[in-house]
This record gives C-alpha cells, structure tokens and sequence, in this order.
C-alpha cells in the first residue's frame, strides 16, 4: 500500500487486472523494432529492484528484472515467468518450483536455482530491510527456502498462506554473481543507483539497462537473453528500446505528449484526459479510460490515543456517531462530479471495484443528506448554539482543521467540499494545505492533525494488500499508528485479517474480508470518498497494448508491445 | 504630478476601497459553491430598455433571462448587485468548484492588496527609523546596523515565509496567520529602505543650515525631525509606490504555492493557481482575468511611482 508520492509498502508488484480495454479492434501482425518513448512524472530514485518501491522505479526495474511467476492480468491466474511448474502441497505448506532451462541473466550469464536462494535469502533477511519480508514471513516465521534438485526449489511456509505460490509474483531474481559482494558487506541499498554503468546491472527481464541522462531520461534496450517468445517462435520483446522521459509535474507530462515527445503517458488526471482527449482529435493517438482502480482518497480522522488535555476534536473524533454523521453530510457525488469531472466512482467502503469480488457489494451507500446527519449528531450529545453553531456538551464550538496535499489540487478540492458540506451543519471546517512532506510527517510521525484528505494505493487487489493498512501493528494504519488495538473492533479488525490471511479457502476469505469491510463502513476511522478512474493516453500505432486498471496499466505486457507499420506512427531509428 | 499619476493615484484609491467592501461589493460569499455551475463562463449582460439583464443557465443547465437588481438583499445582507435566485451573475465565470471568480477576486483583493500596503509600510517605517539612527550617528552603530541590513537582504525570505507557516499551529486563525504574514514580511524587509534613508541622512546633515542649526545648539531630535527626516520623505514615497507592489507579489506568490492563508481565504495569489493547469489554460479563459488585477495594480504603482519621482525635489 503506498502513498501517491510516497514510498510504497510491503506489497509486490503483482499485475491483476478486472477492466481491460482492447487496444486494436483488429489484429495487426506483430513488427519488430523501434523505440517507445514513455512519460513520467519523476526519475526513479533507485534501479536496485530490491528496494524499487516508488512507482517510477517500480516501471523501470519492472522491465529489467523477471519474477519466478506472475499473475496473467486477463484470467488473474498465476503464469511462469522464470518458473517452468510449480506445485503447492495438500496442505498448502510446501511449494516446489520447477526453473526453466537455459535461463540466463542480460549479460549472458547463467541463472540457476543458487540465484533464487541468493534472492529469498536478501529479502528474508531483516538486514537489508526489504519492503518483501513482511509478505514472505508465515505464521511470523520467514518462508525456508531450499533446493529440491538441480533445478528445483522447495519454498517452506510455517502454517496454509492465502498467497500461495503468488507470493513469489513482485520479486525479481538478483544475480549473485553482481551483488554477493554488496550483499555481504552491507552495501546492497546503496548498490544499483541512477549512478550505475550500464554493465554493472542485470536482470531476466525483457529490457536491459542502455543509458542514463540523470533527471532526463533512461534508455533500456532489448535484452538479447529473454527467454520469452512469441506463439511463432519469434523472440521478444519486440521492441528494440523503451526511453523514459520525465516531466516536471503531471501537466509536463502531458505538454511532452501532445508535443510528440511521448508515445505513452498514464496516471494523469481528469483535467490532463479532456486536454489529450482533444489533441487526440488532430493527433494519431487514443485516449483510455479504464475505470476505477485501485486508489482510493479518503477523509481520515486522527484516533490515535490522545492525553486528556488533547484538543477537542480529537474526543469528538473517538465517537463512532460523530464520524458517522461527517460521512453522512459528505456529498460523494458532488465529489466525483467537480474534482474528477465524473471520471471517478463514489465510495462507500475502502475496496474499489477494481478489486472485484472482493468489493463487498451489500455495504449500504446512503446518498449525502443533512437531516441524517443532524440526527446522529443529535443523539451523539451534540447540540446547536442560538447562531446555529454546533456545540458539544461542554458548549465548545464543533470545528476542525483538514490538511491536505497543497500540490496537489484534487486534495484541496475535495477538502473545500467537505468544508462546504459540513457548513450547513454549523461545523467549521478550515482546510489547512501543506506541503506534502510535511503532511506525512504530522500524520505518521507527529500525529499531529485532526483530519486529513489523502489517498491511498492498494498494490493489488488481494485482501493481502491491506493488511499494513488495517492491522495493529500495520506501518500504515494511518488513524492509529500507535501499533495496538484501542478500540474492540480494531482486534476484531487484527482477527478477521490475520485468519484470512491464514487460509486457502477462497470463501473463507471473501467471508472474512467482507466483515472487515462492514466494520469498517460502521465504524469509519477514515471515511472513503472516491476511486478515480486509470487514465492512459498510447500512439494509435503501438500493437497489443493491453491495458489494465491494476499494476502498470500499459507496460505490464511491455515484451509483447510493438510498433505497427499500419500505423502513421513510423517506429524510431 | 503628472495627470497619469493622479489618475493611478485615483484608481488604486477606487480598487482599495472595492476591497474594503468586499462583502458588499461581491455579489457572492467566496467560498459558496454553485455546484451546477462548474467552470461557467462569465455571465453575458445586455441592456433592454432601462434594465440591465443576465442570460445565464439555471440550476438545470437551461438559458435563462435574469434581470440584474441593484442592492438586492440577502440571506447575508445587502449586496451591490446581483440576480434574484436562482439567477446567477457571475462577472468572470466560476471556478472547477463552481465559486463565483469576481467575488473571489474581490475578496482577494483585501488579501492581497493590504497585505502589500501593511508590509511596505511596515518594512519603510522600521527602515527609515533605522537608517535615521545609522546615517545621523554613524561610528559603531552605522556599521552593526549596514552589516545588519546585509544579512537581511541575503536571506532567502520565501523559505522563511514557509517556515513560518509550518511553524504554526494548524488551527491558526486566518487573519492571526495573516497578520503574522505581513509582520514577517515587513520586519525582513526593513534593510533596502535603511540603506536608501542612511544615504540621504549622510548627505542632509552636512548640508549647511545643519550644520548652521547645529551651531546655534540645536539638540539631535531637533535636527532629526526638523531638518533630516524631511529630507527623505520623496525617496520612501518613491520607495513605497515601488515596494507595495512588490509585497503584493510576495503575498501572492505563497498563496500561488498554495501555501498561504489557506483554502477557504481567496487571494489573488490562489486565484492564479489554477492557471498552472494545461487544461484551465487552454480551455476556461475566464480564470486569467484576475491576472488582470495584478496587471493594473503594478501598472498603477509604477505610474505613481514615476510621477513621484518628477514631481518631488531632489533631496
């Protein structure tokens, strides 16, 4: 789960995906060649896929280095990659994985079963600090993982995971014969930086490392030792290049496209879409919108256990009836409408669509009203002052402050709608914009706020994904950060999870996860508002782009991208 | 002074007093949001017979005929102008929330425009005392006070003014913020006036009706207010038509990056942000127009500021 800007967490860069779009509505034979030119908003900040945790760096390490399995985005079934089988034990304790022969890193040496071991061991290991352990460890023990044979590995779990063999999805095999050295003298986060040469880094990937211009743009090339190929036989990628290029900000982003200067821009806003949508109308390129993803913004109240001499609205935040009611008078749709001009869905619950059956679909989703919200206001102990303030029992005037990201306009938009929501309550609200860094310091570190307007990014759609989010002891609890249960449905919260994540039974799981989304919607330590929709702006002329709502919506199938000579766009020298 | 400089002298008053009563003026509170007006373009206004009327879209999106009343009254109170409900006249469109822009840009203007004209004045009077007690005593204090005013004049005052910010209390009352604001603006920006004061002071008391006055006894406060304070009246005139301007664009410039008075306080400086937008920029040209405020603001300033310049003797 990460922030948008922030350093994600624990989760692996798993592809699923629910909303597909078909890119081509007929099939074009597949070309070789040419160079696809991709916009980002910021540079990696490391191309060491251990630690590649930011988006940006996640694009890019994504391309360079392969995983033992992942998930096929269409059937969300898991596929191998490095893996040629693999077989999960009756009682879901073992799995042994078979590696394909003949694999062999981007710079021509061999990758063998000791590359694997050498890969669990740097994740497992609390030393390097790997964003991957929590997800490897079972039962609180690290996943054992041992050679079965020659080519074979034997990955040991303490007790049934509910991952399974997709646990192994986001992790990407490291050569030792490159970072052994690193690795044991303590050196591995500081190894693989923007400043690397190209011939110091390797991977199984599709692409391999051309050129770094630091700020500007990284150039991978084709890798000649994929492993991969095409149903005729024909090696991939097709590509002979993937350039990225960054842009200051996200209106950057969209100049350098509309200029000719990108093939490939997504994670834009509703405003960039109507800009590009337009352009499209002159210019040879589609414009997508996938529908929800898998973000979600969200108003969230600060519970962390306040002293009693804490500021008013932290008591008035402790009662459920309280935060019920600001829910209540929040217009969701007015949300949607003016922040995201429609390109978005209302939320009820955390769960997006995108996730798909695991969105409980029965939570209530009660229409913005202000009589509901008055009632329950009522019968919180609150009352309203002869100027048609609300006042507590104390008679302190009800107001709060909402901080926001001040970067970022659809934070401040959609905290001036709550502010304007809650006026007719007699609710003050004053919407205080930050600077992003400052905000996630009074929020994790300093828990010094009331409320705040923020979002987060699920790394995929398994209940898994929440787990740093909702648990206990969850780094990214951001209502309680105070790593213990306070209140008794924040253990019922810690059960359900942590027994979901503990079995195999689908049902079980959907059972549990959808009373941890009832609890939730009662109780509501952060109150979600909308899931904007995954925009992705792509040349007309690029083949089999597949785009999908969840993970990298368009380079998740980057060794199967080509550019078509059906097209105008003409592939690049 | 130069007819341009009385006619800018005449239309900053005009602006200044608008401001003054924005609640007045402005047809609308700032911050209500006319949810079915998103990004409306400004109000078309026509004259048919003896009354001005509006063509704008109703809460259902269709054309309608409004005539425009003149101090229509309000849930609030009276206001100059406005439509009867659900008649809407919005002057220069609205924003993506749906928020009437001239009434924010009024409102903004009471922002932004004191707070230049508070700051300035407070940075010329710190200044000037300053400069007086530098240029007239010289020796030990001309030096700790010119070093002083070194220092100032290198520091980086927008990372101060962010520091400020952060350094307050979430919860801060707006106009407490504000007011802070401007003392912090005008307290570090006290050293240019004291540099141009410390000058001209050097210069007046060697004249020779000073030193004359001083000859017949006469005591430093006496000289002080007499003989060399007049003395630097033009230049802090000059000074303050030229830095008032300045202060407004400091004001601005925080609340550009959004971190000004915060969110529900309209000031010019907001106002324009939007603009950093490709898409407000190319399709919403109404949200430029209170670039125009600045426009005529620093326009006006800088005419005054030329007129003063001709118009008043040498030192």
């Amino acid at each position: 789960m990460n922030f948008f800007g922030l350093p994600a967490r624990t989760t692996p860069a798993v592809f699923l995906t629910v909303v597909f779009v078909a890119a081509a509505s007929q099939p074009v034979p597949a070309t070789s060649g040419g160079r696809l030119v991709v916009a980002q908003r910021s540079e990696p900040k490391t191309l060491n896929p251990v630690f590649a945790i930011d988006e940006p760096s996640r694009a890019v390490t994504g391309l360079m280095g392969a995983p033992l399995v992942r998930l096929n985005p269409k059937s969300l079934a898991t596929e191998g990659v490095l893996a040629e089988s693999w077989k999960t034990s009756t009682d879901g304790r073992e799995i042994t994985v078979r590696l394909r022969r003949g694999l062999k890193f981007s710079d021509g040496s061999p990758l063998t079963a000791g590359d694997v071991l050498f890969t669990f061991d740097v994740h497992i290991n609390p030393k390097t600090a790997s964003p991957q352990r929590e997800l490897l460890t079972v039962g609180g023990q690290p996943v054992q993982v041992a050679l079965a044979g020659p080519d074979e590995l034997r990955f040991t779990l303490a007790e049934p995971y509910a991952l399974g063999e997709k646990m192994l999805a986001g992790i990407s095999i490291l050569p030792a014969k490159h970072l052994a050295e690193a690795y044991r003298g303590g050196r591995l986060a500081a190894t693989w930086g923007l400043g690397t040469a190209s011939a110091g880094i390797a991977g199984a990937g599709p692409f391999r490392l051309k050129s770094i211009q630091p700020g500007e743009r990284i150039v991978l090339e084709r890798n000649p030792h994929y492993s991969k190929r095409d149903p005729a036989g024909r090696p991939l990628p097709y590509l002979d290049e993937v350039e990225f290029v960054f842009a200051a900000n996200e209106d950057a982003m969209t100049a350098r496209f509309t200029a000719g200067e990108a093939d490939l821009v997504a994670g834009f806003g509703p405003g960039s879409y109507s800009v590009l949508t337009r352009a499209g109308e002159r210019m040879k390129h589609r414009v997508l919108d996938l529908g929800a993803g898998l973000d979600y913004t969200f108003l969230l109240f600060n519970l962390n256990p306040a002293p009693e001499t804490a500021a008013a609205p932290r008591k008035w935040f402790q009662r459920q009836a309280f935060r019920q009611a600001i829910s209540a008078a929040i217009d969701r749709q007015a949300i949607v409408k003016l922040v995201y001009r429609g390109r978005a869905t209302p939320l009820w619950g955390h769960v997006t669509p995108a996730r798909g059956h695991w969105m409980d679909e029965s939570l209530p989703r009660p229409p913005g009203s202000a009589s509901r919200s008055r009632e329950l206001l009522r019968r919180a102990g609150f009352r309203w002052d002869s100027r048609g303030l609300l006042v507590d029992e104390n008679a302190v005037a009800v107001e709060f402050t909402i901080v926001a990201n001040a970067a970022n306009p659809v934070y401040t938009q959609t905290a001036a709608i709550i502010e304007e929501d809650l006026k007719p309550l007699g609710i003050k609200v004053q919407v205080v914009p930050l600077e992003f860094r400052s905000l996630v310091d009074r929020v994790t570190n300093r828990r010094d706020f009331d409320a705040a307007v923020m979002a987060l990014r699920p790394g995929e759609a398994d209940p898994v994904a929440d787990m740093n989010v909702l648990m206990s002891a969850g780094s990214t609890r951001l209502w309680n950060m105070s790593g213990k249960p306070v209140f008794a449905w924040e253990g019922e919260i810690d059960g359900l999870m942590r027994r979901q994540i503990g079995t195999t039974g689908a049902a079980q799981r959907k059972s549990d996860f959808d009373q941890v989304q009832r609890i939730l919607a009662g109780q509501l330590p952060f109150i979600p508002l909308a899931s904007p929709n995954v925009l992705v702006a792509a040349r007309e002329a690029l083949g089999n782009l597949r785009p999908g709502a969840i993970g990298h919506p368009v380079l998740w199938n980057a060794d199967e991208i080509f550019w078509s000579h059906a097209g105008n766009q003409a592939p690049r020298p | 002074m130069r007819i341009a400089a009385r006619a800018s002298l005449i239309a900053l008053l005009v602006l200044h007093v608008l401001a003054a009563m924005a609640g007045f003026v402005a047809p609308y509170d700032p911050t209500r949001q006319h949810r079915q007006h998103q990004w409306a373009p400004p109000t078309p206004l026509r004259i048919e017979g003896l009354r001005l009327v509006a063509y704008g879209r109703d809460d259902g999106g269709a054309l309608t005929r409004y005539p425009v009343k003149l101090f229509p009254r309000g849930h609030d109170g009276r206001r100059l102008f406005g439509a009867g409900e659900p008649g809407k006249v919005f002057l220069m469109g609205t924003d993506g929330l749906g928020r009437d822009q001239f009434s924010r840009w009024i409102y903004g203007a009471r922002t932004s425009l004191f707070s230049g004209l508070a700051a300035a004045l407070l940075s010329a009077i710190l200044g000037a005392g300053l400069g007086l007690a530098a240029g007239f005593y010289g020796g030990r204090a001309d030096r700790l006070t010119m070093r002083a005013a070194e220092l100032f004049l290198a520091l980086p005052w927008m990372y101060l003014l962010l520091a400020m910010r952060a350094f307050f209390p979430l919860n801060a009352d707006p106009r407490t913020l504000f007011l802070a604001l401007l003392a912090l603006l005008g307290a570090i920006g006290w050293a240019r006036p004291a540099r141009l004061v410390r000058g001209i002071v050097l210069s007046a008391k060697e004249r020779e009706f000073v030193l004359a006055a001083r000859g017949f006894g006469a005591p430093d406060s006496y000289l002080i207010w007499h003989h060399i304070a007049p003395a630097t009246i033009p230049t802090l005139a000059t000074y303050l038509s030229l830095a008032i301007p300045q202060y407004v664009l400091a004001e601005a410039s925080l609340s550009f990056l959004g971190l000004g008075l915060g969110g529900s306080v309209p000031s010019w400086g907001s106002l324009l942000a939007s603009l950093s937008q490709i898409e407000v920029l190319e399709s919403y040209w109404w949200m430029t127009l209170p670039a125009a405020g600045f426009a005529l603001v620093f326009g006006c300033y800088n005419e005054l500021a030329r007129g003063l310049r001709i118009g008043m003797p040498a030192p």
